[in-house]
């Protein structure tokens, strides 16, 4: 098991203290090793702080997440950067590259930031830029390249430094459908080769490429449905039936 | 669309954009208000009554051209900036459906109304603050109360049309800017130029050059006359130098150390250097500015700072005696006639004087070689500047009558006294006269009122006045074919300064007034009365040193603002990015400090560079106004900055504050 997530519970309060709004009631799950996740749900389900607590970015109210056995909750502010930059990789909606760095440079960064040597940081690049189809461009900057290469550029940034949870939000919401196929493929690809991943998504199409879905609502994982052997059409239709019922309110006797 | 609309909008863009537009609204302001203070001094009619008028008027006119030239590039830079923010808002405008006409049509009231406000509080704290800063300049001047205050109309006219006329052209250019605009340009406005800049090589190297020559012409400079020539030309150098080595040279040398593997893919540089590169392209310029105006307040206020504070040294060797005359072309019984007609003078009005000098000599600028050891007549001053000698021959008899002494001298023997250094020790040659020195004098026992120091000094006592003719006549017709003597009297008159100028006059009159000396040409000079001229002088300088330097300074912290805030916005989302990779909150901070920190101090430590470079040239300079302390310019300097720097300090943290509320 590599993530075990046991009865998250996370309270916002206003900064008056006058409201509180509760984000997530009572969240369990966990995902072992070389699981595909997509969680789905819809605005306000709670799925971004979920993610957020997750990377470690925010703290629950209650409730422990333990990462490969380790408890993500007691890691010191002093360590939790660098805890971040060695187990988790993250792929972001707007990619989030920076433009003053060249893409070689942006996938370098997290083992810059770790104080690899240059030889090391050279070893570990190629096989990521094959494995991604970016070969060509890493001496381009984020501005000269499309949608799609950024968003590769991205994965190949949170993967290089082998983390044992890749996290992805939204991954393919800014892309066109075309870059969006693309893109799943590979994060599959990434995911046969031995990569957990655990993907917050609206997408069903996005969903539908994983093994297995988790449905938020109301701050609880509502329902889930394993992949099992079907195709992505058949776990297409499952998610898009689930979606409606979730959206009509009613209720699952699983 | 109605057009109270138009009102409405522009007025909430200024409400809205207050923490661009107040800091502007400002400068516009204190720009107008300093300008009317500067004409309404220049054109005071007090200014006519006051000794030493002509030298104020000139140098506070002065100030009303520098602070015009100032006003419009400073204004339409700030105006650039403000408009640069706000693209994005005028872009957004544009796609809900104004046209550009409608832009440009609330633009012009928001012009408008923050005309309004900088014309009206500009010219009201100008003539608030005008009476103010007359005192404080006659406080400098050391001055009675002769200025008249009043408003002045004059002033109030050629300020209104001044600015009103800045203002239609930045308008003007507004709109031309909104025109040529395209609105997806205009959203994506600051986000534009995020483009990795080109190495340009050529404009560093030309960068390095002009530096390098300008450095090296003030370095090397010895004379102040080749310090008068060249200050202008290093300084343009300098300018240019500073500029294409803010803008290419940083670049380059950022992409050299990214070159190399090892340094930059290390955890600190590697963030600093691609920061800096990203950082110095957009801020090049503005850093350059900031630089260059640094500069300018430091050279203007450390050397104006000087001069007043030296300014009594200054008058005492420029008059070495409080009353002095001098009498040029004077032949033997015209120089004993006036003398006894100035004694008579002492007597009759019963006045005591004590250090009284006299003495009569003639002047020559010849040109020495050091390996000949001989004076000859020169064909090009300006190119043997430092080999010139300015050569005073006195008869050893003014010697022995001003140091009490009794040295007889033959005809090849003399005694030199120099203030300067010289190459001269025991023989030279004047032409082809021969001379023998029987000893250096530390004191010769006066001094001659020295005009600046553009060549070395040198008085040579010669046995009697027919030496001096031989010498003359070696020349030929080369220094005029008669031999003219100058001839001195100097003394200081005990009591108070009211003595002085009753007995000037005294002395003016008769010698003026006597039909026997009206072939004589007279200089006649008492302290008390000439010491206005230089209070004007100097102390005019000074005022203009420190009113200039508060609006330079001005300047530079407002443009320390704006880039305060622009670095702000644009670091806010790499900061954010930095975070979610991998880098810790102290980390990124650190990080982005060290950056900004660099980024802000590289203008001041650029401009200490500049100063230690300049300091042997301006020394040199201010021998022209006759400031020889080099130790008090040393001080001046160094207090003034230090203070700067402090001062550059608290700006810097106060906008930091600024920069990090945005940030965070």
């Amino acid at each position: 098991m590599i993530l075990d997530v046991k009865n998250l519970k996370k309270i916002y309060t206003t900064r008056f203290g006058g409201h509180q709004v509760q984000a997530l009631t009572n969240v369990t799950f966990s995902v072992e090793e070389g699981e595909f996740i997509a969680i789905m749900g819809e605005s306000g389900s709670g799925k971004t702080t979920l993610l957020n607590i997750l990377a470690a970015l925010d703290k629950p109210t209650s409730g422990e997440v333990f990462l490969d056995g380790k408890a993500l909750i007691g890691i010191s502010e002093k360590e939790i950067s660098s805890f971040r930059r060695d187990n988790l990789g993250f792929v972001f909606q707007d990619f989030n590259l920076l433009d003053n760095f060249s893409v070689k440079d942006n996938i370098l960064l997290p083992l810059v930031l770790s104080g690899h040597t240059y030889d090391k940081m050279s070893t570990a690049l190629s096989p990521v830029l094959s494995k991604l189809g970016i070969e060509d461009i890493i001496e381009k900057y984020p501005y000269e390249i499309s949608g799609g290469q950024k968003q590769r550029v991205a994965i190949a940034r949170a993967i290089i430094t082998n983390p044992k949870l890749l996290l992805a939000d939204e991954p393919t919401g800014a892309l066109d459908s075309k870059a969006t196929d693309s893109l799943l493929k590979l994060f599959r690809k990434i995911n046969q080769d031995g990569q957990t991943v655990l993907m917050v998504t609206h997408s069903i199409k996005a969903a539908s490429h994983a093994s297995r879905v988790l449905f938020l609502r109301d701050g609880t994982v509502f329902h889930q449905i394993y992949r099992g052997e079907t195709t992505n059409e058949v776990l297409y239709q499952k998610i898009s039936d689930t979606l409606t019922i979730l959206a009509t309110g009613g209720g699952f006797n699983a | 669309m109605h057009s109270l609309m138009y009102f409405k909008l522009a007025a909430i863009n200024i409400k809205k954009n207050a923490k661009m537009y107040v800091p502007y609204i400002i400068t516009s302001v204190i720009t107008i208000m300093m300008f009317y203070i500067m004409i309404f001094l220049a054109f005071n009619p007090g200014l006519d009554t006051m000794k030493g008028n002509d030298s104020l008027r000139v140098v506070l006119s002065l100030g009303i051209y520098v602070i015009g030239i100032f006003a419009v590039i400073f204004l339409f830079y700030t105006n650039s900036f403000l408009l640069k923010r706000r693209k994005k808002e005028i872009g957004l405008y544009n796609i809900l459906g104004m046209e550009k006409k409608h832009i440009a049509k609330m633009m012009t009231i928001e012009n408008i109304y923050s005309y309004l406000i900088n014309m009206i509080l500009g010219l009201f704290f100008g003539i608030l603050f005008s009476k103010l800063m007359l005192l404080l300049l006659l406080k400098i001047l050391k001055a009675g109360t002769g200025f008249v205050f009043n408003i002045s109309f004059q002033g109030l006219y050629i300020t209104f049309i001044f600015f009103t006329v800045i203002s239609i052209l930045i308008l003007l250019n507004n709109i031309r800017q909104i025109h040529l605009s395209k609105p997806i340009e205009l959203l994506k406005g600051g986000n534009i130029g995020e483009k990795e800049p080109k190495t340009k090589w050529f404009i560093a190297v030309v960068g390095i050059m002009t530096m390098g020559t300008g450095y090296f012409m003030a370095i090397t400079v010895d004379n102040a006359l080749s310090a008068l020539n060249y200050f202008f030309i290093a300084v343009i150098l300098v300018i240019i130098g500073t500029y294409c080595l803010f803008t290419s040279g940083s670049i380059a040398l950022l992409k050299i150390l990214r070159k190399n593997k090892k340094y930059y893919y290390k955890t600190n540089h590697f963030t600093s250097v691609s920061g800096m590169i990203y950082r110095m392209k957009q801020n090049a310029v503005g850093l350059a500015n900031i630089c260059i105006l640094s500069t300018m307040v430091l050279v203007m206020l450390s050397s104006t700072v000087c001069l007043y504070i030296g300014q009594d040294n200054v008058l005492n060797n420029r008059f070495p005696t409080e009353i002095e005359i001098k009498t040029i072309f004077s032949n033997k019984e015209d120089s004993e006639s006036v003398s006894n007609t100035v004694k008579k003078a002492i007597r009759d009005g019963g006045y005591k004087i004590d250090t009284y000098n006299e003495f009569r000599y003639k002047t020559y600028t010849l040109e020495y070689d050091k390996e000949k050891k001989t004076f000859t007549s020169s064909e090009n001053i300006s190119i043997n500047i430092d080999k010139m000698y300015l050569i005073y021959f006195f008869p050893i008899e003014s010697y022995n009558m001003q140091t009490g002494s009794d040295v007889f001298l033959n005809n090849e023997e003399v005694l030199i006294y120099s203030p300067d250094n010289i190459d001269i020790k025991d023989e030279f040659l004047i032409k082809d006269m021969s001379f023998n020195v029987k000893s250096i004098v530390e004191n010769p026992g006066f001094t001659i009122q020295s005009s600046g120091s553009y060549m070395k000094l040198i008085y040579i006592f010669v046995s009697n006045e027919d030496i001096i003719s031989s010498v003359h006549k070696q020349f030929g017709d080369y220094f005029g074919d008669y031999l003219n003597f100058s001839h001195v009297i100097g003394f200081n008159v005990m009591g108070n300064e009211e003595k002085q100028t009753e007995l000037v006059s005294i002395i003016r009159e008769t010698l003026r007034g006597s039909e026997k000396y009206k072939n004589l040409t007279f200089q006649i000079y008492s302290k008390a009365e000439e010491k206005f001229d230089f209070y004007a002088l100097y102390g005019g300088l000074f005022f203009l040193g420190i009113f200039l330097g508060a609006l330079f300074i001005m300047a530079t912290v407002l443009i320390i603002y704006y880039k305060q805030i622009s670095e702000g916005y644009e670091d806010k989302h790499r900061f954010y990015i930095m975070q979610q990779v991998g880098m810790s909150k102290a980390e990124v901070r650190k990080s982005i400090r060290s950056q900004v920190l660099t980024v802000f101090f590289l203008p001041l430590i650029t401009s200490i560079i500049h100063i230690a470079f300049a300091f042997k040239m301006i020394t040199k300079m201010l021998e022209v106004l006759n400031l020889t302390n080099v130790s008090l310019f040393v001080i001046c300097t160094l207090a003034t900055l230090i203070i700067f720097a402090i001062f550059y300090t608290v700006v810097y943290s106060l906008t930091a504050r600024t920069y990090y509320r945005i940030v965070e």
